[in-house]
């Protein structure tokens, strides 16, 4: 568990380093604003989300409500 | 030490937005908000081969099909206030659970639905650049069920290139919703008494996101999430054999656990035709599993409205502390488990995809109503997937998504 500590402060102090960025306006976002631009999982892939939470012990990490449901089937 | 970890996170995402906003006269790009609603349906098809089921104790078929469909229907209720009410309903037909019918203690095959429901109220603040928004929902099948509630708040920055997303949830389950848990037991561990503590299980979730721009061609995500599980964690009807003997017991496993998965997710438009879409997980748990996956995608735009995507995902898991094959526990050890799923495992999933979304839409249906708008299809998209794990265990599963605008 220290490990996952460790990995978590390391992770988070990313944030702070990344927020310094350039300002990128709204009429330079033609590439950010593609559909497939769009961060976080396909609408399709649900489901397959659903049976590496099943098939693998790690889930979730990917915004959504995970650690409920008993995966038994 | 979790409660300072949080307050950790949370201030080092939030000091994000403590820097001068960046002027900007633009006008706000508010393209994405709904103006009509909009109904997905998604459906699939999985099914897997294996022989490590731990229903026989690490021993015996893992094959298992299910054929899945969900509806997706967001309102806008104002430009700001939208519901979003999502079911999914599932049939699957597993050949390890044909031992677990609670009626009966012959061997019949065993045919499930799962049912899932969730609905969510978001409303948006466009003075503040914010999104709040709470979520109930509830899942139903045989043998569980359970509800649960949420809430989510998110903030863009000025010049909407950071967001933060803070998000949680409780979720409250029970086996056996309509019997007692000892129905659910394995046929020779039946009329033994009472084999678990609780019949209940309890998840709390809480999860934070930063989004950031990077470039005009590249932006990021960062997310943790914890989850706090307690309750009976093991499932009632697998089985573990032990080298002294020859009968089995019930799967014990410890009734609290702490999951923490990080994930970073990098998206960049690399060429005019090609994206990169990337995530890497970092996973750890105080059962002893330590993981870590990478999924890459790469569509390619043959049109502006149309693409082709492959994507490859490797996973790769240390095992649970609790985990030992068929036979290979001993009677001392105080919890034990024969689940594959919690083995030390390599995994890999290659599949590829097409989406189609042109502008005019794929198809209109006019109404005859001449106030009312037409029904349009919007999307299609089909996926599929070959999934293979170190253990022997194989899948192939198919999607597909269709979208209208009503």
């Amino acid at each position: 568990m220290k490990k996952a500590i460790h990995a978590t402060l390391s992770f988070v102090l990313l944030v702070p380093v990344i927020a310094g960025c350039v300002s990128v306006r709204e009429y330079q976002k033609a590439y950010l604003n593609d559909e497939e631009m769009q961060l976080g999982e396909r609408k399709v892939a649900v489901f397959e989300a659903d049976f590496h939470s099943y098939r693998e012990g790690a889930v979730g990490g990917t915004i959504g409500n995970s650690g409920s449901g008993c995966g038994c089937n | 030490m979790r409660l300072q970890l949080i307050q950790l996170f949370s201030f080092l995402a939030l000091s994000a937005f403590a820097q001068q906003p960046q002027p900007d006269s633009e006008v706000k790009n508010d393209s994405k908000v709904l103006d009509r609603t909009q109904v997905d349906f998604l459906f699939s098809y999985y099914h897997q081969e294996g022989n490590n089921s731990a229903v026989t104790g690490g021993k015996g078929t893992e094959k298992l099909t299910d054929v899945a469909s969900t509806i997706i229907v967001n309102v806008p209720v104002r430009s700001t206030h939208s519901i979003q009410v999502e079911y999914g309903i599932s049939y699957y037909t597993s050949a390890s659970s044909d031992n677990i019918n609670p009626y009966s203690i012959s061997s019949a095959s065993s045919d499930n639905l799962v049912h899932k429901l969730d609905i969510t109220s978001s409303f948006k603040d466009t003075v503040n650049n914010s999104q709040r928004g709470f979520k109930v929902g509830a899942t139903h099948q045989n043998n569980f069920g359970g509800i649960r509630i949420g809430g989510f708040y998110s903030k863009e920055s000025e010049d909407r290139n950071r967001e933060v997303k803070i998000q949680g949830s409780i979720s409250l389950d029970k086996w056996a919703l309509y019997y007692p848990i000892s129905k659910l037991y394995p046929i020779e561990l039946k009329g033994q008494g009472d084999l678990v503590d609780t019949d209940k299980r309890y998840s709390y979730n809480f999860s934070l996101a930063y989004k950031q721009i990077l470039t005009t061609r590249l932006q990021m995500q960062l997310a943790g999430e914890l989850i706090y599980q307690t309750g009976l964690l093991s499932t009632p009807f697998h089985r573990v054999y032990f080298t002294e003997q020859d009968a089995p017991k019930l799967e014990k496993l410890p009734s609290h656990k702490l999951r923490i998965p990080l994930t970073l997710r990098l998206n960049y438009f690399l060429l005019d035709r090609l994206i990169v879409r990337s995530l890497y997980r970092f996973y750890v748990d105080d059962f002893g599993v330590r993981a870590h996956s990478i999924n890459i995608e790469l569509p390619f735009k043959i049109t502006n409205f149309f693409s082709l995507y492959p994507f490859y995902n490797f996973h790769t898991q240390t095992a649970a502390n609790y985990f030992k094959g068929y036979k290979e526990h001993n009677l001392s050890e105080k919890y034990y488990t024969s689940d594959y799923d919690l083995s030390n495992l390599i995994s890999y999933e290659l599949g590829g995809g097409v989406y189609y979304a042109p502008v005019y839409n794929i198809a209109t249906i006019k109404r005859r109503k001449k106030n009312r708008h037409a029904i349009a299809w919007k999307k299609l998209e089909l996926r599929y997937a070959y999934y293979k794990r170190s253990t022997g265990l194989y899948a192939n599963i198919v999607s597909t998504h269709f979208g209208f605008i009503f």
